[in-house]
């Protein structure tokens, strides 16, 4: 009977997380053009990257620093045109998320995160089903934006139709981890107010080490086995890689590894959130 | 007009130190945001020695005058970031109903802490890195305010279209991101009109070029071509803002300043 009364809850739970994730996807297409003339910053990104690149390709001819494979050079394991695509998976990934630390801090700090206190779902659960449907659009349009540019640059990449819902699901995994990491540094907010500085050296560390500008594998060998080590590239080069280069051996691995980060992060967010409930004084007025 | 923007900035760093941890976290968080970019280039310059000519330590010099100059002008003149929104919101009235310039006014109304970060960044990491003259400083220094001020000129022009198209924030903000993103790259990996449209629409080769060369090997002909580039741009913006300015609907709003 409690297992019962318990799975019902979670399917309950599960049902109202859809339902808000389904209704801001909704709602956000009401402001779809004007989503679509945000991302056009992508284009800019992706020429000044195709530019970047070309020019290091084109520079790098010593054996040590490429190898030519079929008539097209390659750089830790990219072609230029996979490098290009590459960067537009990675472009998607960080672009689509939301600020996640500035809502959950503004709440925290304007006291809002009281009003979400006595709603009949979790306060970190209704935060997560908004970040994936606002994600989820951010995503596509991203995808057809910084896509054309690619295409209109470098050409397409051997692509799998079949792998679309295999990366839609990895997709959905990276945005949770990165929306567990972006809230466990907004709920520092209960301690701090100001997350401003926090959220510069954190997300910049995650940037860096987990391949946003460049694959990971391009890094010096001493740095590379230890960013292999840190959950990073399970947020940004893996996913992104995985999308240039698919394979359904890499991804049921990399799926598994992102499960298991997201259950340990889940956990801590939820600890934090829980220690720093502890520390607010609602006033009533 | 000069000491009335000195005592504006003052107001404004007491207003912006009043919170002094969320202040130094905001400053320090962007140094090392900066810090971080660098050491992406660090990463590039290990596995690419050159890019089209340049070097590691070019790229030291080229963020030291990009944080500064980008430090100026929005560290201290931060309502520039926010133009486009005051003017649609109708939020100009308080400046019109004083004496002094509205544009000046409006640019020294604030201080931006994180941008602070980016004005002592550029400094610290020459001391550090590279090894400079005290002739190198000066035109480092000098090369980073003309700059800041061709940066600020292209946020008000950018900003402006405001005036012209009502809610403009999403398009001005992707015009000024542009010129950012241009400019935080060496600009020689551009040719042929990319380079003409970044001496001309987008002006990054003047911020992250011109003044990198400065500093590399001075020339007389390229501290003249940023004077100019500079003198240039700001009376641009400024002819533009003020023309603008005639179309600007008030939008009765009462506003606390504070």
């Amino acid at each position: 009977m409690y297992v019962n009364t318990r799975s019902m809850s979670l399917t309950s739970e599960a049902i109202k997380l859809f339902e808000i994730a389904r209704i801001t996807l909704r709602s956000r297409f009401r402001y779809l053009w004007d989503m679509i003339g945000s991302t056009l910053f992508l284009a800019v990104v992706m020429f000044v990257f195709n530019r970047l690149w070309t020019v290091t390709y084109a520079s790098s001819g010593d054996a040590s620093s490429g190898t030519a494979i079929g008539g097209s050079k390659t750089l830790a394991g990219f072609t230029l045109d996979q490098m290009i695509w590459y960067l537009v998976a990675t472009e998607t990934i960080i672009m689509s998320m939301t600020p996640i630390h500035r809502h959950i801090e503004r709440e925290i700090r304007e006291g809002d995160v009281a009003i979400r206190l006595n709603k009949p779902y979790s306060f970190l659960g209704f935060h997560w089903s908004v970040f994936l449907g606002e994600g989820i659009l951010k995503a596509g349009i991203l995808i057809l934006v910084g896509g054309s540019v690619a295409l209109l640059m470098n050409g397409p990449i051997p692509f799998q139709l079949l792998s679309v819902p295999a990366l839609f699901l990895t997709f959905l995994l990276t945005a949770t981890l990165s929306f567990l990491y972006g809230s466990i540094i907004g709920l520092l907010a209960f301690w701090t107010e100001d997350v401003t500085g926090f959220y510069f050296i954190f997300d910049r560390i995650k940037w860096l080490l987990g391949g946003f500008l460049m694959p990971i594998t391009l890094f010096p060998d001493w740095l590379f086995k230890i960013v292999e080590w840190l959950p990073f590239s399970l947020m940004i080069f893996r996913p992104a890689s995985l999308a240039v280069k698919f394979d359904w051996s890499v991804w049921a691995d990399l799926s598994i590894r992102q499960l298991g980060l997201i259950l340990v992060m889940g956990a801590i967010a939820q600890g934090v959130y829980r220690l720093g409930v502890r520390r607010l004084d609602v006033n009533g007025g | 007009m000069f000491r009335f923007m000195i005592a504006m900035m003052r107001t404004g760093f007491a207003s912006a130190i009043e919170y002094r941890a969320s202040f130094f976290t905001q400053v320090f968080g962007m140094m090392i945001n900066d810090s971080l970019w660098v050491a992406f280039w660090i990463l590039y310059f290990e596995r690419f020695p050159v890019l089209n000519g340049w070097g590691r330590e070019d790229l030291f010099v080229l963020w030291a005058v990009i944080t500064f100059s980008f430090g100026i002008a929005f560290g201290l003149f931060a309502q520039a970031l926010r133009l486009s929104e005051l003017i649609a919101q109708g939020q100009l009235d308080y400046y019109l109903a004083l004496p002094k310039n509205v544009l000046l006014h409006l640019l020294v109304g604030q201080i931006r802490p994180a941008n602070l970060g980016d004005l002592f960044f550029g400094p610290v990491l020459l001391m550090l890195f590279v090894d400079m003259s005290p002739m190198k400083w000066v035109w480092y220094l000098i090369g980073g305010v003309l700059g800041g001020l061709i940066y600020l000129s292209f946020f008000v022009m950018a900003g402006s279209l405001a005036f012209y198209v009502g809610s403009s924030e999403g398009i001005s903000s992707t015009i000024g991101n542009a010129l950012i993103h241009f400019s935080t790259y060496p600009t020689r990996i551009f040719d042929g009109w990319t380079r003409v449209l970044l001496f001309t629409l987008i002006p990054a080769g003047f911020i992250a070029e011109v003044p990198v060369d400065l500093v590399r090997r001075f020339e007389w002909a390229d501290f003249g071509l940023l004077l100019l580039a500079a003198a240039g741009f700001s009376s641009l913006a400024w002819w533009i803002f003020h023309r603008g300015l005639r179309r600007y609907e008030s939008g009765n709003l009462i506003v606390m300043r504070s």
